[in-house]
């Protein structure tokens, strides 16, 4: 780089940190014609009633102004309650875990939301580092705009600290580039990655995904996780996470606006079905699907021109969650190469949610859990003394 | 004795005075009947407003005391998750930090917390409290066979047995999460 490059980019950060003017400098690392073709090709699945052909994959629920307003809208339904036990109860959470991190951390956060939570940490963080680079990393670049605004609201940090990636991280080539952006921009300084709001949840290959998430942290790195619980893996609970979801009708306008976004569709919100199921011994599966009940084929336009059938009764895969085993958690964030630093569990605090439901926050570093040597025959008095 | 004696004879003249001001009202003339309307009055407010005040009082009381054990939690929190009580940290010989309970004691003690509307939360804190005790006493014990032993390799066989799953330390973090939980949610939850 030039002289007169470093210039310009010094002359930008000022630019944008002197100005009234809500700029924000995104970084895109996205062609948009691939992510429509992407979709385009996951809505040309075969017919099947039971939401396994059409779909809309996670990143994409959020992608474009309308379904990020009415994301936004469903985060405030109480009856969306996920997400409102998540938000209202993450600062007491966050306050539990906040101590095990250390001075000098930095911020790159997976799918940025509304961005209450991310403000919390970077208050917190900004404190121990007055210089912390924060990155939020989103798919959407309207959901980076609104989330990035309220999670810099009154924190001090200057404009140019803020790097919005507009990026899909649940592909691996894209992690890649993601890391050396982020190392090159940290050198050796802690990094605190975040995937908060059982955003997790939302993926097929939700395990293969965490596991390429928590690869990018160094052994100076930790990692903030956010999921969804259940205390006990049943049928009856699986109705019961579905009962939980089909409550809130801002919730279902959120999952059809996708669809609303990208198809000439007419949609009901009422011909939105949701199935659950008990995923093995890790978690509740709730799949939220789009059905055909016009009692007629229909044609639907996607944003390509194309035309695709529509068959009666045949599904759109529109949203896939899940609520996690609490049992099954260690596992999980083993299997993904990490060890937990601190946890804390928060029940869902409302007469209408189902025994167990809950919300935990992980917070986990690279590496093996700590091995204490077993206590030997001659270690008696101290297990006299320490055991239960 | 006394005490009883002189409640029934306050709450006994504020009955008579308010009888014969109602009487005093219905045989007055129609053109007289402002003074012993007022006077009425004035006793009834006299006699509601003791109640209200106590009420007031207690509720005051009551807010006061969940404060100082919300304060007290999240002290003993930062305690727990501080570097003396890490499974990582230093295995050698060292004085740990005790948990404190005296905002608990002060609350049970005092009466602040209503047996009827905070039985659910009395229970855990008594049983928050004699967890307290008892690790404070295992930490006590546990220094002193550890400087009083020759050997660094006590120090290590301590370290291991508190940080073991089946330690009771495990059980004094899950105590803490559920006070601390109990006294975040709305009243009514804390009663169930």
């Amino acid at each position: 780089m030039t002289g007169s490059d470093g210039r310009l980019v010094g002359d930008l950060a000022k630019a944008i940190d002197e100005s009234d003017f809500a700029w924000s400098l995104v970084l895109v690392g996205e062609d948009q014609r691939d992510k429509l073709a992407a979709l385009t090709s996951d809505l040309l699945g075969k017919p099947s009633a039971d939401g396994d052909g059409k779909q809309i994959t996670s990143g994409y629920a959020y992608w474009g102004i309308g379904p990020t307003i009415a994301w936004a809208h469903a985060c405030a339904d109480p009856f969306y309650l996920v997400m409102k036990q998540s938000l209202d109860s993450f600062t007491r959470r966050w306050g539990r875990v906040r101590g095990r991190i250390g001075e000098g951390f930095h911020h790159v956060s997976f799918g940025v939301g509304t961005g209450h939570k991310d403000r919390l940490i970077l208050e917190h963080l900004r404190e121990r580092n007055p210089d912390l680079l924060y990155l939020p990393v989103d798919m959407s670049s309207e959901m980076l705009r609104l989330g990035t605004q309220e999670a810099t609201h009154r924190v001090g940090l200057r404009g140019h600290r803020v790097v919005p990636v507009q990026l899909d991280f649940a592909i691996t080539d894209n992690l890649a580039e993601l890391r050396e952006l982020v190392h090159r921009l940290v050198g050796d300084e802690p990094v605190l990655y975040s995937l908060l709001g059982n955003t997790l949840a939302n993926f097929d290959q939700d395990a293969e995904l965490l596991a390429n998430l928590t690869a990018l942290a160094r052994p100076q790195d930790l990692f903030l996780l956010e999921v969804a619980t259940t205390e006990e893996l049943s049928e009856d609970l699986a109705r019961d996470a579905v009962e939980e979801y089909s409550r809130s009708r801002a919730y279902r306008e959120f999952v059809t606006s996708a669809l609303l976004h990208n198809t000439d569709l007419t949609i009901n919100v009422d011909a939105v079905r949701f199935r659950g199921s008990v995923e093995g011994d890790r978690a509740l599966k709730v799949k939220v699907v789009y059905q055909n009940q016009t009692g007629g084929d229909l044609l639907m336009m996607l944003p390509d021109r194309s035309r695709v059938a529509f068959p009666d009764r045949d599904t759109i895969r529109l949203y896939l969650t899940r609520k996690y085993a609490r049992k099954a958690l260690d596992g999980i964030v083993r299997a993904a190469g990490m060890r937990k630093v601190a946890g804390t569990h928060s029940d869902f605090a409302v007469p209408r949610s189902a025994q167990g439901f809950g919300m935990d926050l992980l917070l986990l570093a690279p590496g093996e859990p700590e091995s204490l040597p077993e206590p030997r025959p001659d270690d008696d008095v101290a297990r006299v003394i320490w055991e239960n | 004795m006394t005490r009883i004696a002189i409640t029934a004879l306050t709450f006994g003249a504020l009955a008579v005075a308010m009888a014969l001001g109602v009487t005093w009202f219905a045989v007055s003339p129609p053109g007289q009947r402002w003074e012993p309307a007022v006077n009425s009055l004035a006793l009834l407010a006299g006699i509601t407003g003791i109640f209200a005040e106590r009420w007031a009082s207690q509720r005051e009381q009551r807010n006061q005391a969940i404060d100082s054990i919300r304060l007290e939690l999240a002290r003993n929190r930062e305690t727990l998750d501080g570097e003396a009580f890490s499974a990582t940290s230093s295995r050698g010989r060292r004085v740990y930090p005790r948990l404190v309970q005296s905002a608990v004691d002060s609350a049970l003690s005092s009466g602040a917390l209503s047996p009827h509307r905070d039985a659910g939360l009395i229970d855990l804190l008594h049983r928050w409290r004699t967890a307290v005790a008892s690790v404070n006493r295992r930490l006590e014990l546990t220094e002193m066979l550890v400087f009083t032993s020759a050997s660094e390799e006590k120090a290590e066989q301590f370290h291991a047995a508190l940080h073991s799953a089946s330690s009771f330390f495990q059980g004094v973090r899950t105590l803490l999460d559920e006070a601390q939980d109990a006294l975040d949610r709305p009243a009514r939850r804390q009663v169930s």
